[in-house]
């Protein structure tokens, strides 16, 4: 279901767009497009205004400045893969996409870093500068779509931040457009630039403090050994504590995923990789480094993962077979439509320590509630992706979906976690802060946000709920279960 | 209630109490740092934070501590279970976070801010509030930890912190080799920490398998020495493109990194007045009436 546009009577939108016309950028209206940037990956959608598709900094500066200006507001937006709602256009607004900013990579590899405009696609970083023996580490599972600006807007993380952090670590400098059209560079090339780190402060964000249209990048020596291992697990249980075990024994892996049986048997008749089928969990590790240290590594681990109850421990012995681990791990989501035709993903995080007990909830929960739960996670870091698989055409099943996301939140609350681990606030988890957050934690994050765009014409109502969202008009758009 | 929680919320509420009662508040940690700073007025009230470690927790890989506790008392507990921090040596943890004094190993190790995962701050109003979360990985809500790092206190009284921990390398070792090596050893090696240069020669500091760094001083053709070169004092943040420029013979820099480590004050740079603009919203929105450190201007500051 979605809705039209409601524009407020006070706002002249015909004239804001004949504004953005007669300064040469292009600004669709028709249905197709509005439709099209009406929602991103969540289930959430609201047609704005108008879009725009700058290709220049100066470009979106332009059209910052004419949509504010008509107390419009902008909704920034990257390649619109995000989960949470963070790209979802409010009543009155225009998007700004980025997608066309996807200029030249420049910068020398030698000095590990890279300028890439927003629009840039994750994975194109990495391919750019592959042949140098370099990689962009941030690697989310839709790295193939989504954008540099998107991952800045989200603070994006991937498998392989385990041990490399999130986008966060690898963002040296952002050029942004704030919410009046004035230009600031955030960061800088050298190390520590003066004053406080708004880079930091504006690195996820999610589009309410201005829109990023080029970023320093900072670029990784690839490692020059790597070796992946598959454990089999008889129960969810051993799979999970052997993740603490691991951790515990002074290993920090570059990556620690974690598979259950249910999405194991659907990845594997997707890309036959050699998953073990019959296993309750499985375990991807994998080992990056120098020779001796990663052969170390791998031993100790196997032996850990091994004493924890794997019943079987296996290294992939070339590439091909690692690069086809790694395709069921990230086309994961893909293989569930097998199953159910739809899915509704989740992205809470928990103390490793905490994953045994809190799985076994998560099971017990959608059993309750009638539905299947598939697990697929990055367990290294504790960050949970429960997917509720279901088909929406059975009557009454948004309603136990809803029900059992909120009782899996609340749980990972409980638990010591957070909300969201990668995907973001967006609209979707916005009224959940307040588990998380005291009122007077919420009003310091509002403080920054009305530094960075004093009008709160910047993406309004995302991530921050009313109490802390400091007039901001409140809405919620339709599929949003908030 | 344990007492190392209660700990917590005392040193929370002396600190509320403190801000709350004054209009103007200098903070102090160990003041290592104080020297490069201008003078506080001297009707400020100081205000410091306890010391005390709260939680060591090797299986999360996270350590919890009160801002005032020493970092060499921090690494020592972490060392017992084979751990560390990211933090150089000497002063607190909240002074270091505060001045956002990175170590000399930030090329391999990263950024001191990437370190903090969560923070418990009182505002200039005197009311604490949290910044980040318990987990390694969190994105939610907007990230106020990267703001007080390196905020000199100007925007809040950090007093408890949560830091990120990593496992203590199997061994390390700090090997010379020319200048020029030292560069391309930057982009080509992996395990690298840091290369400290002068122009001429270059230190070179790796972390690993002690088999791993007998290959790779063995490539590079390396001689392995005790420890780092002398250091100067005083920092200079450069492109890491332009950084030769600024060494010479007494003077070192962290190639792959852009800091020049100097004798003497060196000039401070020149600001873009949106930048300014921009630094000078956050404090008005955090501290309308300037109580906290009011002497300090962080863009102006010596680090």
């Amino acid at each position: 279901m979605t809705m039209l546009p409601r524009p407020d009577s006070t706002i002249d939108v015909a004239a804001c767009i004949e504004e953005l016309r007669r300064m040469g950028l292009d600004v669709r209206t028709d249905g197709a497009t509005t439709s099209v940037y009406s929602r991103d990956a969540s289930n959430m959608s609201q047609q704005p205004l108008a879009v725009v598709f700058p290709t220049t900094h100066d470009d979106v500066a332009t059209a910052v400045r004419a949509i504010t200006q008509h107390g419009i507001a902008v909704i920034p937006r990257g390649s619109g893969t995000g989960l949470a709602g963070g790209a979802v256009p409010e009543p009155n607004s225009i998007v700004v996409s980025v997608a066309r900013m996807v200029g030249t990579i420049t910068d020398a590899a030698s000095s590990l870093r890279a300028r890439v405009q927003t629009g840039v696609l994750n994975l194109d970083v990495t391919r750019a500068v592959a042949a140098d023996g370099l990689l962009f580490a941030p690697d989310p599972s839709s790295q193939q779509s989504c954008s540099i600006g998107g991952n800045i807007a989200n603070n994006s993380g991937g498998p392989h931040c385990l041990a490399d952090g999130v986008t966060s670590a690898h963002v040296h400098a952002i050029d942004v457009v704030l919410s009046d059209g004035q230009s600031v560079s955030l960061g800088g090339d050298e190390p520590e630039p003066p004053g406080y780190d708004l880079r930091g402060a504006f690195v996820g964000s999610e589009g309410m403090f201005g829109v990023a249209t080029s970023a320093l990048v900072k670029l990784q020596i690839q490692p020059p050994c790597v070796r992946t291992l598959l454990a089999a697990f008889r129960t969810v249980d051993d799979g999970a504590r052997a993740v603490t075990a691991v951790i515990a024994a002074g290993f920090v892996p570059a990556a620690l995923e974690m598979m259950d049986s249910l999405i194991t048997r659907a990845v594997e008749e997707f890309v036959h990789a050699g998953f073990p089928t019959d296993a309750a969990a499985v375990l991807i590790v994998e080992v990056a480094g120098l020779e001796s240290g990663v052969s170390a590594d791998v031993d100790d681990i196997s032996r850990i993962l091994s004493a924890e109850g794997a019943y079987s421990v296996r290294v992939a012995q070339s590439e091909q077979e690692r690069a086809l681990i790694w395709k069921g791990r990230k086309n994961a989501f893909g293989a569930i439509a097998r199953i159910k035709p739809n899915y509704y993903l989740h992205d809470t995080v928990v103390p490793r320590s905490q994953l045994p007990g809190v799985l076994a909830r998560i099971y017990e929960i959608a059993n309750q509630n009638d539905l299947i739960v598939m697990n697929v996670f990055h367990a290294g870091d504790g960050n949970l992706h429960p997917l509720l698989v279901f088909d929406r055409r059975e009557a009454g099943v948004m309603d136990r979906v809803h029900r059992a996301g909120e009782e899996i939140v609340a749980l990972s609350i409980a638990a010591g976690g957070v909300l969201s681990g990668e995907h973001g606030i967006g609209f979707e988890k916005r009224d959940y802060m307040g588990l998380m957050f005291t009122e007077d934690d919420l009003r310091a994050q509002q403080l920054l946000r009305a530094a960075f765009d004093p009008r709160g014409l910047m993406n309004p109502h995302k991530v921050l709920p009313r109490a802390a969202g400091c007039g901001d008009l409140q809405h919620v758009p339709p599929g949003a279960w908030v | 209630m344990n007492s190392l929680v209660r700990e917590k919320s005392r040193a929370l509420r002396d600190v509320e109490d403190a801000v709350a009662a004054s209009r103007l508040v200098s903070i102090r940690g160990s003041g290592s740092h104080s020297s490069r700073l201008p003078a506080a007025d001297v009707r400020a009230a100081t205000v410091s934070v306890d010391s005390g470690i709260i939680r060591v927790d090797p299986g999360e890989m996270v350590v919890e501590c009160l801002a005032g506790t020493p970092v060499a008392e921090l690494q020592e507990a972490l060392a017992d279970v084979g751990q560390r921090v990211n933090l150089p040596s000497g002063g607190t943890v909240g002074g270091t976070l505060a001045t956002s004094r990175n170590s000399i190993h930030r090329l391999g190790r990263g950024a001191l801010r990437d370190a903090v995962l969560r923070l418990d701050v009182v505002g200039s109003d005197g009311r604490a509030y949290r910044c980040g979360g318990d987990t390694v990985k969190n994105v939610s809500g907007f990230d106020l930890c990267r703001l007080h790092v390196g905020a000199f206190g100007t925007l809040g009284v950090i007093v408890t912190v949560l830091l990120r921990t990593f496992p203590l390398p199997r061994s390390s070792r700090w090997m010379t080799t020319s200048h020029s090596t030292g560069a391309t050893i930057v982009s080509a090696q992996w395990g690298v920490t840091s290369v400290l240069s002068n122009g001429r020669d270059a230190y070179v500091h790796c972390e690993g398998h002690p088999r791993d760094i007998d290959e790779v001083m063995k490539k590079w053709k390396m001689n392995e020495v005790d420890g780092a070169p002398s250091l100067g004092t005083f920092r200079r943040s450069v492109s890491p493109q332009k950084i030769e420029k600024w060494l010479s013979t007494s003077v070192f820099g962290e190639l792959g990194v852009g800091i020049v480590h100097e004798h003497s004050v060196p000039p401070m740079p020149s600001i873009d007045p949106a930048v300014r603009m921009l630094n000078n919203r956050v404090r008005d929105q955090f501290d309308p009436d300037r109580v906290l450190n009011q002497h300090i201007d962080v863009l102006e500051v010596l680090r």
